[in-house]
């Protein structure tokens, strides 16, 4: 099936759910009759349906047409379209506003909404408004106002929403404002504060920077006050409105303004050649000046991943040290996109706290990825407590060897995709050489050669005859790491070897005496990578690996099957070497540079160097798979209020008779009877809505004429039974088929108060169900890319997945067999449905989804089931939808099958569609009908930031031109090209190297779905480690005692640095803060679950009179005391840090008394 | 410096360095020295590995070598000899005129020469579990103890509990704030509960006679109204602070002089180690000031030294990273200060004492040396102080009060918002005037104790805080407030904040005229 066809088809299908829906929604149950979720097809339409929730009358005003217009003359997502279209939004030519005011707000909303593809809310909730301020001179100037969703928008958007703003200030005629120095310091103290007290800017500007900006800011930047803190100085002045921190105008200034200005700039002055008009940011030309000589000056002694440590995520290596993951460029089938790809056995050698899907932190060339399985990359080197080194190839292999591994000498590789390098705009990074670079250098000499060859897979004979006739440096795969070794090992190593003899196998002596005189040779054995076996009185190498060694050193190999010593052919090399060190040729060389040269000189190969470079990474967070749960895990969107008791229950609410609660008010006429509901729950009409006055008390048909407080709900009793024994009949239920606990929430936070029917609670909690804020059910899962899969990776028969349309493979092969790689189409994911998740994956999720949904249609709406889903496999090709967090716009999906995994593994356009990759991030996945379905804008809160994560637009089909713009740099290739691996040994910068990537392919008109490609296959993409170790162990103590002994193992990574930082960052942290709050706590009663700033003096609940308990417990406080004490005396911690904790703990002593009972035994910490 | 250095020396000269005296020797800052050492040990012992344990083998021909060092830095010098263990020789040296026998210096009458000083303080040592009860208790207590004190009030009459109200009739209640909000309407509306029962309490925005003085009603403060309404409302006419005020006041019999510092922290960069030896040089006479020899008493209230671990990341802005180590060296400095000064000091923040108020005096473990000061006495914080005191004088009494809550009331308070932290004497009259040295639950850290020793009992003539390192002397209702400057450069959060430090200011106080003098060693 090709692109347009599975577009169309995806779109059709789509209109299918949306015209039952509309069916069901107008039977009236819900609070609107038809779905609440316009379909956009274009950009222009998503921006037009996100905005239309603030200014109803821009529906089919033309700005959809005119933003397609302005995208022919300039350019798809081209500012200046979105300038344009705010500026004509401006100046009413689509619609009128009731003030100009508002007309520009409404157009820096519409262009704004543009610039963030429609898909997040900051246009209408990140920018909060417009206001007018006076000057000095009494003219008029622009506040605009900001709040935390400016966030979602991403910083080089909401940097172009402040110039945009600017640009529309000085168009129509208003004056530049002129910040007071109070109020330029107030900036600078209030980020600062931001950043030191609240939580930490992506970027934070020097004081210089952010003065000057401030200075110079043509607009006012404002924002509500969202934290409780008020700045540390600079308060009441005139001009601000609050004293408190502005969160969203911190993250504008800095993380928007400050950091992306550069960027901004060149933007503007793009639209400046165009003739754009716009003067009040010409000063950034200064304050990039600024920024960069700040740049230049920056160290990088501590990189945050390391800082950012986190108890219980181990390190995996310290920055750059030999032996962390060894840097590969490659891009397998399920990585890019901030996804990169580690070997299985390397997953399960980490004590597997690496799963797929769990997030690193990294030292170069980002900052954060997650991880997925590849298996053509190489694996961890290892060094069991018998002083034996292993390869690991295997999981299985690495789950028997990890108890007995003393040190994890090499992790492995990270297989890195170019298109996250040149993304980042890093330099090129130094691989290690590798068997695609053989191959691509074969291919040069010999194209015919290589044509016909699996570069990945070439036997040692093969090789070492490849490379003799065609010239090519030796198979990457015979090269030991001699670049990791000192001089003094390797040294040693050769007057070991000297002494050494064969047998079929490399036997080399080690007996008491030899152990002591060969330890740095054995140690350069073991670093060089070499497998050896340590036995009683020798160390021995296999053939297949002694082979290799020979290879090196340029010994026949003839050697190895006679009985022999070695020393007449080792001496002279020994010598050699030496003579070559003391030659002090090539001063200033490192000795792992002048070791591999010293080799070369031996071989008869060229023998390159293996490690490249080495990168650092620790664990970020940890992968996740699971349906979303509110607060007491409702079934319904119904306030049950305190009559619910403790578990929120229905049922409860029902024994007591009647909810205490705000609801709407609905009149039926036929009934003469008082309703929650538009349709009346007995006879089924249709109710009126009614006002209620809070100044008469009194409801009444028309909004009250004396008072202007006119409400359609308010505070009472209402009958919670009566609604529960009709929603029972409604669905023909006997007592014994209710499900025994339904679960409601406490209130509503609405502003119209609509409650669900509680039909649909009773049938969710029949199918243990939880509902969403917005009446959906929604799985969350980590974002995990997929370019290709086999039908064996997705658990589906090939005749299902040629009904629904992959009918060839990458190959143009007709689909047979369960082993052909099929090219994953953009809107298609696969369900995580590893058993390891707490809901039984989200294959058991959807089941019990689509039956709710179908029951519901049949009891409730009187239709059709439109599901019928009886297994698994019933659920592929059914329509859900996508939505990464803090969005606002979601994007069809189509099941297509399922993985072993904890993560939701989709197209990378996907990812993109919904403005996130796959750095750790989750989104959410919704059955298409469940959203169209209960989806309604009337239950989502009415505070600020309500809008978020609900799906307010819907898009049913991805433009690879309309998504985040990192898609552009993606590759769409099966190689890299060799020029890629020659700059990058001379570390060029990223730029300089071309590959084919979606950019080009938009270009050039093709269809850039098709063709994506990869550079490394793997088996089965859920191979590897399903669940993090980090998830399985409970307490926070395994978790750090798990952490210690695997940092011990990896000699990468530095094992006091990380006890420091764990104990600095949150074990003291911990203990004090605690402290700290038993102090200051607050109280909570026992019964009714008020919580109290202090007790009250009569000591009881002030509500109900029930017992109050502490809110922070002695426990709590002394929790982390003695495993942190015990770590610092373990890794002899500096005597600073040990203070401190010996002072904490005096402290915690001295309030609590001294621990009188044993301490927890020392063994069963380390 | 950098180990490096001296590692690549001891390479240079093939000798091998173990990693404590190596750390030991990096510390000292003093790279000639360091490298004197080595050698010097190496040519003593003629040994190719140089160990702490070879040191400490050779420990008395080292520290007759220790004497042939030029070292740059001394005090550098004198810490690594302490910490290579030739400790107890130096400390017996500088102590050597004070009897090592120590002082007990717990709670009543302490005798020192002649001179009867009386301190009173919370030893609060609990050695039970804690539990919602002692909150009740402690919040409990506050409430009578200040009760008692508002009942002496005669605006408030017609006194009757909360329970007892009736509407219409006119009365007086005392009652502790539990919340405080403003209404739709600016009126300002209080829940207020007293031992029977609970009530709201409503003062109108058209009173601005107490409108005002009801914003500044702290929560969790007990306060008198006056008005008339019921246990559902009650309407204030009138307000009653528990205030402190000494009607008639004291002057010494003999012309003795009392001087007031704090926030020296030792150890820290920025201590200004020039300045505080320009004190101790005036206090020694060696400035020639006539009125020195009248110098009786010196009181020190908190942060001494600078202290380990007080924020995160502190180790970069220490000179000595040891707690010990700070407390040694500020008791050296006390020693320089002729011994028939009467020294009085109490903890802060920085010292090392748990935040938990009330504070016990330091740590012995590490504050020994003050512990061994003859002319020391160390109370906790706060502390009641009684000096001076003659057959017919019955003594100054002092209140001390390091002042760890102050930045809560400057911020909250509205009155104090304005000048916040850099009028640190108007927040101290207002805790006067709320009778407490923190009223609001959590703007101290604090252990609730059976007694609230935070309750302001006994009105001091003389009330002294630190804390917020901004020098103030003033009076508030005969009662003398100081207000000690700091001895620390201006840090970069004080920057920020805009706080403007004052520096090495030290207000003297002559007890006979009640004259005082600010003297300046910045």
């Amino acid at each position: 099936m090709n692109t347009e066809q599975y577009l169309k088809n995806i779109e059709e299908e789509t209109k299918k759910v949306y015209a039952v829906a509309n069916e069901a929604r107008a039977k009236g149950f819900d609070p609107a009759t038809k779905v609440e979720i316009p379909l956009a097809r274009s950009l222009a339409e998503k921006v037009v349906g996100l905005i239309l929730t603030l200014y109803p009358q821009i529906e089919n005003s033309g700005i959809v047409e005119r933003i397609l217009e302005l995208e022919k003359d300039h350019g798809k997502l081209d500012p200046m379209v979105s300038f344009k279209i705010a500026e004509e939004v401006a100046k009413q030519k689509f619609c009128k506003f009731s003030s100009l005011l508002e007309a520009i707000e409404a157009g820096i909303r519409v262009g704004f909404a543009y610039t963030t593809l429609g898909v997040v809310s900051s246009p209408i909730e990140g920018f909060t408004g417009l206001e007018l301020g006076k000057t000095k001179e009494g003219k008029d100037y622009f506040v605009a106002s900001f709040s935390g969703p400016i966030r979602s928008a991403g910083t080089t958007a909401s940097c172009l929403a402040l110039m945009m703003i600017d640009y529309l200030r000085e168009m129509f005629g208003y004056a530049k404002y002129d910040p007071t120095p109070d109020e330029v310091s107030r900036y600078w103290t209030e980020n600062q504060d931001y950043h030191d007290r609240v939580t930490n800017l992506q970027y934070f500007p020097t004081k210089e920077e952010a003065m000057f900006l401030a200075q110079n800011l043509p607009i006012q930047i404002d924002g509500d006050p969202t934290e409780k803190l008020e700045v540390s100085n600079y308060k009441n002045l005139e001009r601000m409105k609050t004293n408190n921190i502005r969160g969203g105008m911190c993250l504008i200034f800095s993380e928007g303004l400050a950091q992306k200005a550069a960027k901004g700039m060149r933007l503007l002055g793009k639209m400046k050649d165009k003739g754009l008009q716009s003067t009040g940011f010409d000063f950034l030309g200064d304050y990039i000046k600024l920024h960069e000589k700040r740049d230049k000056g920056k160290t990088d002694d501590s990189p945050t991943y390391i800082n950012d440590l986190v108890a219980g995520r181990p390190v995996f290596g310290h920055p750059s040290r030999s032996g962390g993951f060894r840097f590969r460029y490659g891009r397998s089938r399920s990585s890019g996109f901030s996804a990169v790809s580690i070997h299985p056995a390397t997953m399960e050698m980490t004590d597997k706290f690496i799963a797929i899907g769990t997030q690193l932190k990294i030292e170069k060339p980002t900052k954060g990825c997650i991880v997925t399985s590849c298996d053509t990359v190489e694996g961890p080197i290892v060094k069991m407590f018998n002083g034996s080194v292993k390869r690991v190839r295997s999981v299985e292999e690495a789950n028997k060897l990890y108890k007995d591994v003393e040190e994890i000498i090499y992790l492995g590789d990270i297989l890195f995709p170019f298109s996250d390098v040149t993304n980042r705009n890093a330099v090129l990074i130094r691989p290690g050489y590798v068997e695609e670079i053989w191959g691509l250098e074969l291919r040069e000499k010999n194209p015919e050669l290589e044509k016909g060859m699996d570069c990945f897979n070439v036997c040692f004979d093969d090789a070492i005859k490849i490379s003799r006739e065609e010239g090519v440096s030796l198979y990457p795969l015979l090269i030991p790491y001699w670049t990791e070794i000192s001089k003094g090992q390797f040294l040693n190593f050769l007057s070991w070897i000297k002494n050494s003899r064969t047998s079929g196998n490399l036997i080399l002596p080690y007996t008491r005496a030899d152990q002591e005189k060969f330890a740095e040779g054995k140690r350069a054995l073991e670093l060089l990578g070499f497998e050896h076996d340590v036995s009683i009185e020798s160390v021995i190498v296999k053939k297949d690996e002694a082979k290799k060694l020979f290879v090196n050193l340029g010994i026949g190999l003839d050697i190895l099957d006679k009985e022999e010593f070695l020393k007449n052919l080792i001496s002279p090399l020994e010598k050699s070497a030496k003579k070559s060190f003391e030659s002090n040729l090539n001063e200033g060389e490192s000795d792992g540079v002048k070791i591999l040269s010293i080799v070369n000189g031996f071989s008869n190969f060229e023998i390159r160097d293996k490690a490249g470079d080495f990168i650092g990474a620790r664990m970020g967070r940890p992968e996740k798979a699971k349906l979303r749960k509110l607060t007491g895990s409702p079934n319904v969107l119904f306030s049950v209020g305190n009559e619910g008791g403790r578990l929120r229950s229905v049922q409860a609410a029902c024994e007591i008779g009647k909810v205490l609660g705000d609801f709407p008010v609905y009149w039926c006429d036929f009934c003469k009877n008082e309703t929650i509901f538009p349709l009346c729950e007995i006879c089924g009409k249709q109710c009126q809505k009614r006002f209620f006055c809070r100044e008469c008390k009194e409801t009444s048909e028309k909004p009250c004429d004396e008072h202007e407080s006119s409400q359609t709900h308010y505070y009472r009793s209402v009958d919670v039974s009566h609604y529960f024994e009709r929603a029972k009949e409604n669905l023909h239920f006997t007592k014994t088929q209710l499900p025994l606990l339904i679960k409601g929430i406490r209130g509503t936070s609405s502003e119209s108060h609509f409650v669900e029917r509680l039909e649909k609670g009773i049938l969710r909690a029949l199918y243990n169900l939880q509902v969403n804020k917005d009446g959906t059910i929604r799985f969350d899962a980590t974002e995990m890319p997929l370019v290709s899969f086999k039908p064996k990776e997705a658990f589906v028969s090939v005749e299902k997945l040629r009904e629904i349309g992959y009918t060839e493979d990458v190959y143009g092969k007709e689909l047979v067999d369960d082993n052909q790689i099929l090219e994953l189409k953009p809107h298609d994911i696969l369900l995580p449905s590893s058993a390891m998740s707490p809901d039984g994956g989200a294959d058991k999720v959807f089941m019990k989804v689509a039956n709710f949904i179908d029951e519901l249609l049949v009891k409730l709406y009187g239709l059709k089931p439109i599901y019928n889903v009886k297994k698994r496999e019933d659920l592929v090709g059914k329509l859900g939808v996508c939505m990464a967090p803090h969005n606002c716009a979601g994007v069809v999906c189509r099941i297509i099958g399922f993985s072993d995994t904890l993560g939701m593994f989709a197209s990378p356009y996907m990812h993109a569609a919904i403005r996130r990759d796959c750095d750790g991030d989750e989104l959410a996945v919704m059955l298409l009908g469940d959203v169209l379905l209960n989806f309604s804008k009337s239950f989502l809160p009415g505070h600020r930031g309500g809008t978020q994560d609900a799906p307010l637009v819907l898009n049913a089909k991805i433009n690879a031109g309309e998504v985040d713009d990192q898609i552009l740099d993606f590759e769409l290739t099966y190689e890299y090209p060799l020029e890629l691996y020659r700059l990058a040994d001379k570390r060029e910068h990223s730029s300089s190297v071309t590959v084919y990537d979606v950019r080009e392919a938009l270009k050039e008109d093709k269809d850039p779905f098709v063709g994506v490609g990869f550079t490394h296959d793997t088996d089965n993409i859920n191979e590897g480690v399903v669940c993090s170790n980090y998830k399985m162990l409970e307490t926070m103590q395994d978790k750090v005692r798990h952490q210690m002994e695997l940092v011990e193992r990896i000699r990468a990574a530095d094992t006091s640095e990380t006890a420091r930082l764990v104990i600095e960052r949150h074990f003291l942290k911990d203990l004090r803060g605690n402290l700290r709050k038993f102090s200051m706590q607050s109280f909570r009663c026992v019964g009714c679950n008020e919580i109290m700033r202090r007790p009250l003096l009569s000591g009881v609940c002030s509500k109900c009179k029930g017992k109050i308990i502490f809110t922070t417990h002695e426990g709590g406080i002394k929790k982390y005391l003695e495993p942190a004490l015990d770590l610092a005396k373990k890794y002899e911690l500096s005597s600073y840090i040990q203070q401190s904790l010996e002072l904490t703990k005096r402290h915690i002593e001295s309030v609590f008394g001294r621990e009188l009972e044993k301490q927890e035994a020392l063994e069963k910490w380390f | 410096m950098e180990s490096k250095e001296i590692l690549s020396y001891c390479v240079d000269k093939g000798l091998l360095i173990d990693p404590g005296l190596l750390n030991l020797l990096s510390e000292t800052n003093d790279l000639e020295s360091a490298k004197l050492i080595i050698e010097g040990l190496r040519n003593h012992t003629r040994q190719r590995i140089i160990t702490k344990t070879l040191f400490e083998q050779n420990k008395e021909k080292m520290s007759e070598f220790f004497l042939t060092l030029p070292g740059k830095d001394p005090k550098n010098m004198e810490r690594l000899k302490i910490k290579l263990g030739l400790q107890i020789e130096i400390s017996k040296e500088n102590f050597s005129s004070f009897p090592l026998k120590k002082i007990n210096l717990r709670r009543g009458e302490v005798s020192l020469d002649d001179d009867l000083i009386k301190v009173d303080f919370s030893t609060s040592v609990s050695n039970k579990k804690i539990e919602v009860g002692d909150f009740v208790k402690n919040l409990r207590d506050r409430f009578n103890q200040t009760r008692k004190i508002l009942q002496d009030h005669s605006e408030l009459d017609e006194l009757v509990s909360i329970n007892k109200l009736s509407r219409g009739r006119k009365s007086s209640i005392i009652g502790i704030i539990y919340s405080k909000s403003v209404t739709k309407n600016k009126n300002i509306l209080m829940e207020v509960e007293d031992l029977t029962g609970r009530t709201r309490v409503l003062v109108n925005q058209n009173r601005p006679e107490i409108y005002q003085q009801a914003e500044d009603i702290a929560l969790d403060s007990v306060v008198g109204f006056s008005g008339s309404g019921d246990n559902e409302i009650f309407f204030a006419n009138g307000i009653v602070f528990p205030d402190a005020s000494i009607s008639e006041k004291k002057y010494a019999s003999n012309e003795e002089y009392a001087l007031f510092i704090g926030d020296v922290h030792y150890g820290s960069k920025l201590f200004m180690g020039n300045q505080f030896s320009k004190f101790i040089d005036y206090l020694n006479g060696k400035t020639g000031a006539e009125e020195v020899k009248k110098i009786k008493y010196l009181f020190i209230v908190g942060d001494l030294i600078a202290g380990v671990g007080v924020y995160p990341g502190q180790n970069h802005e220490l000179v000595i990273d040891d707690l010990e180590a700070q407390f040694q060296g500020f008791a050296e400095l006390l020693g320089k200060i002729r011994s028939d000064i009467k020294i009085i000091i109490s903890p802060g923040n920085h010292d090392g004492v748990r935040l938990l108020e009330p504070q016990p005096p330091f740590d012995e473990k590490y504050a020994w040396p003050l512990y061994n000061m003859k002319n020391v006495i160390i109370t906790g914080n706060p502390a009641a102080v009684n000096i001076a005191a003659s057959e017919n004088f019955s003594g100054f009494d002092l209140l001390t009060y390091h002042g760890f809550s102050y930045p809560f009331y400057a911020n909250n308070t509205p009155s104090l918002i304005k000048s916040g932290l850099n009028s640190p004497d108007k927040i101290m009259a207002y805790l006067l005037k709320n009778r407490h040295l923190a009223p609001t639950y959590s703007s101290s850290q604090y252990i609730p104790l059976e007694e609230d020793s935070l309750v302001i009992k006994n009105v001091p003539d003389i009330f002294v805080s630190g804390h917020t390192h901004k020098c103030a002397v003033t009076s508030y209702n005969n009662i003398l407030l100081i207000s000690t400057s700091s001895w620390e450069g201006e840090t970069e959060f004080q920057k920020r904040v805009g706080n403007k430090p004052d520096f090495c200011k030290v207000p003297m106080i002559n007890l006979k005229t009640r004259e005082i003098k600010l003297l300046d060693f910045e």
